[in-house]
């Protein structure tokens, strides 16, 4: 089921990746088969996550400090616009996302219909996802409609497709979770025309552990807070 | 002539600040961090004087409105504090994203091009469009 318009456009995987060791070379190998760029950012981590890529089709950039997911993302964009991608699609690595999908998000983005196009779990389907973290991502998305002019119905979803003009315009500064809410505000500030697309999210106990806890998320809701008090 | 009386306290507080005094004044006269180390110095003077001179604060509280000296001190080191607070959280925004930047840099700089993928199905994309970098296709690409 692969849509005609993909072919011919160079679109590139980014994987921002800390401490993945046991998911990320899985991840990556699955992606690789349907598309050939996939860039991987290393964010600085202590465990074998860079070496676990060794020979595999990504290419493979390293943070030498930890400077959080945001940053990390904000890396491996520049490189795959460097590189002369189209779309710029990111991808998380924990194993959360369905390769499936990538190519209707990346469809409207080529189609020219939007030049962001986010995916959605409520719209799509979150399998596995317990209770409180539904909680949680619902108290995200009312934070986000409360706080950004962008209405989305998953503002916590990793993956995302940009055209090339609204990726060069993006620029991540907040770490953590923060820069899913930065990436919405950006896009309203951009003026950049988006659209949700329903995807899958598979929960699995190794991407529980790995998300946030519900302190966290107050924390990345405060962090969020006071750089807009300070603009 | 009366000879004046000191207190425990002033005993031990005020040598002190005259020794911080004049390590500020020396390392001013070096030239060294000269504002930072003038008002170092004129805090320790500050200090001294408060301490040896209590009903000093107490006079300009008073010409201020301010009911004793203790709340001068009290209101001035809040206001300070919350001055330095501000600063220093803006500093470590900036240094925060300056290593950012650093971090970046070196990454886009060391990035190393996917390893050649043998036979796959149908591979039309031209893979390993990064220049070589000098080092041959990096077969073991991680230091």
């Amino acid at each position: 089921m692969k849509p005609e318009p993909i072919a011919g456009h160079r679109i590139f995987i980014v994987v921002a990746a800390y401490n993945e060791s046991r998911a990320i070379r899985k991840v990556v190998d699955q992606v690789c088969v349907q598309y050939p760029n996939v860039v991987v950012v290393d964010d600085g981590s202590s465990d074998a996550t860079l070496a676990s890529l060794t020979g595999s089709g990504a290419y493979l950039l390293r943070h030498g400090v930890n400077r959080g997911q945001g940053a990390a993302l904000q890396t491996g964009i520049e490189f795959a616009l460097s590189q002369g991608a189209d779309v710029v699609v990111t991808f998380d690595a924990d194993g959360q996302h369905d390769v499936h999908d990538v190519a209707a998000l990346v469809q409207p983005v080529i189609a020219g219909e939007c030049d962001v196009a986010l995916g959605s779990r409520f719209l799509g389907h979150a399998h596995g996802i317990p209770l409180s973290r539904r909680v949680l991502l619902k108290a995200g998305v009312l934070f986000t409609r409360i706080f950004s002019q962008v209405k989305v119905t998953d503002s916590h979803n990793g993956l995302r497709a940009f055209s090339h003009r609204a990726a060069a315009s993006i620029h991540l500064e907040l770490d953590r979770m923060a820069h899913a809410s930065e990436i919405l505000d950006q896009i309203h500030e951009g003026g950049w025309r988006y659209q949700e697309v329903p995807v899958n999210i598979y929960y699995s106990e190794y991407s529980l552990a790995k998300g946030q806890s519900s302190w966290n998320a107050v924390k990345i809701g405060l962090r969020i807070l006071v750089k807009r008090a300070f603009q | 002539m009366k000879v004046p009386q000191f207190n425990t306290f002033q005993l031990v507080v005020v040598p002190l600040l005259a020794l911080l005094f004049i390590r500020s004044m020396i390392s001013m006269g070096r030239g060294l961090h000269r504002r930072t180390n003038a008002i170092a110095a004129l805090v320790w003077l500050a200090a001294g004087i408060t301490v040896l001179r209590p009903d000093v604060t107490a006079m300009i509280a008073k010409a201020m409105g301010i009911g004793r000296g203790t709340d001068l001190v009290l209101y001035f080191f809040l206001i300070s504090f919350l001055a330095t607070s501000l600063y220093l959280y803006n500093r470590v925004v900036h240094l925060d994203s300056a290593i950012t930047k650093i971090v970046r840099q070196a990454a886009l700089r060391e990035a190393h091009a996917p390893a050649p993928q043998i036979p796959q199905q149908k591979s039309v994309e031209p893979q390993g469009t990064m220049p070589a970098r000098g080092e041959a296709a990096p077969a073991n690409p991680i230091r």
